[in-house]
This record gives structure tokens, C-alpha cells and sequence, in this order.
């Protein structure tokens, strides 16, 4: 199967994906089509966002931004919207005990997003939750997340 | 915990499961999919080993699948 033009986008930045294609090089292309659908899908700053707090949570590298630092407070900070601070509420959840999610969470991002965005959203989390993990366990580069 | 549904399939009489729900992106859906194919048809590690990760991931998260 041929590399999707979008994959090769993707790929083509040296911090995305080397450790994916390191193990396991049939599967690279295709995660990265993946994650750069779901980058895509997600409305607004909300793939940033997650990406910065799913790295904080597992302890990834981060930098002292002041995203980065409103991220790490964003329950009380002033510089992120109702909408992205839910988002990193069920991020934060989603990550330290994903049956803690609840249906009020649920209410509140269906206050603010659609049923596509929610979608993406939640899948954007998935992803980096996912391939945060498999950076950490395996040691390899140190970057942030899988995005 | 609830156990209702929290998302609405694309289509009103299908059921809430992953497949339906990923209708609402279908591109996402595409990408999904392709890449969970190549992972299980391809690869060095055989099927058991991988059914085996799968089903105890499974049972870990209480995922029905």
C-alpha cells in the first residue's frame, strides 16, 4: 500500500514518529495517517492542549511556556476557555482512571463541542495516552507524546 | 457507573457500538482501520501472542470487546 501523501507530510518533520518507525516500520505510515487525521479533527487549540497535558501526567520532557504552564493549572487558569478546560478535565481523567470518566463530563463537552469533535477529541487523548506510553516504556526519544 | 450510551450513532437505528460511532468521522474511521488491518495481518509478532495482549488489555480496561 502506498504512503498517504498526508503520512508523508507528517513524517517528514524529524520529531514526528522516529520511534514508531524504529520499531516497527510497517506500521509507521499508518500511524502516522492516523494521527494526523485525528490532529486535524480536532477542533481548535484542543490537540495541543491534550498532547501538553497527557506529557505533563506521564512525565514526559516539557517546556516553561505559558501554554505549557496554564496547561498544568487549567482548572484555574485564565487563559483557557470553559470549552478547553473540559477537554483537559476528561484528558486528566481519561488518563489517571478512565472508569472515573463520568456522564456529567459527557454533558459539559456536548455543551461546547459536537459529536464529530467530542470524537476526535477523545481520540486525539487515546493517541497520546497510547503512544506517550510506548515512548516511555521503551525508552525511547524523549519527545512529547507521540505528537 | 452509567452504562447508557454516550454517543449517538450517525445512523438512528444503529447501535452505539465503536464501529457506528466512528461514522461521524469517517476519514479518522479510514485511518483507524487501515492502521489496526496492518497490525494484525503483518508484523513479527504471531497471532496468539497478539490475541493474548489484546484480551488481557481487554479484561484490564473492562472493555467489552
Amino acid at each position: 500500500m502506498a504512503m498517504p501523501v498526508i503520512a508523508k507530510v507528517w513524517m517528514a518533520n524529524p520529531k514526528n514518529d522516529k520511534n514508531v518507525v524504529e520499531l516497527q516500520p510497517h506500521l509507521a505510515p499508518f500511524v502516522a495517517a492516523l494521527q494526523s487525521r485525528a490532529l486535524e479533527a480536532a477542533p481548535g487549540r484542543c490537540a495541543e492542549l491534550i498532547s501538553m497535558r497527557v506529557g505533563q501526567i506521564l512525565h514526559l520532557p516539557s517546556s516553561d511556556t505559558a501554554l505549557e504552564v496554564a496547561v498544568g493549572e487549567w482548572y484555574a487558569s485564565p487563559d483557557l476557555t470553559d470549552a478547553e478546560k473540559v477537554v483537559l478535565e476528561i484528558t486528566e481523567q481519561f488518563l489517571v482512571d478512565v472508569h472515573g470518566v463520568t456522564d456529567e463530563m459527557f454533558a459539559k463537552l456536548k455543551e461546547h463541542f459536537t459529536t464529530p469533535e467530542i470524537l476526535a477529541i477523545l481520540f486525539h487523548v487515546a493517541l497520546c495516552d497510547g503512544f506517550g506510553k510506548l515512548n516511555l516504556v521503551t525508552h525511547l526519544e524523549k519527545n512529547r507524546g507521540a505528537f | 457507573m452509567s452504562v447508557v450510551p454516550r454517543l449517538d450513532p450517525v445512523n438512528p437505528t444503529a447501535r452505539s457500538i465503536f464501529g457506528s460511532i466512528l461514522g461521524h468521522q469517517p476519514e479518522l474511521a479510514v485511518a483507524f482501520s487501515s492502521l489496526y488491518a496492518e497490525f494484525w495481518n503483518r508484523g513479527v509478532l504471531d497471532h496468539v501472542t497478539k490475541e493474548t495482549t489484546r484480551l488481557r488489555n481487554a479484561r484490564i480496561t473492562d472493555c467489552g470487546y
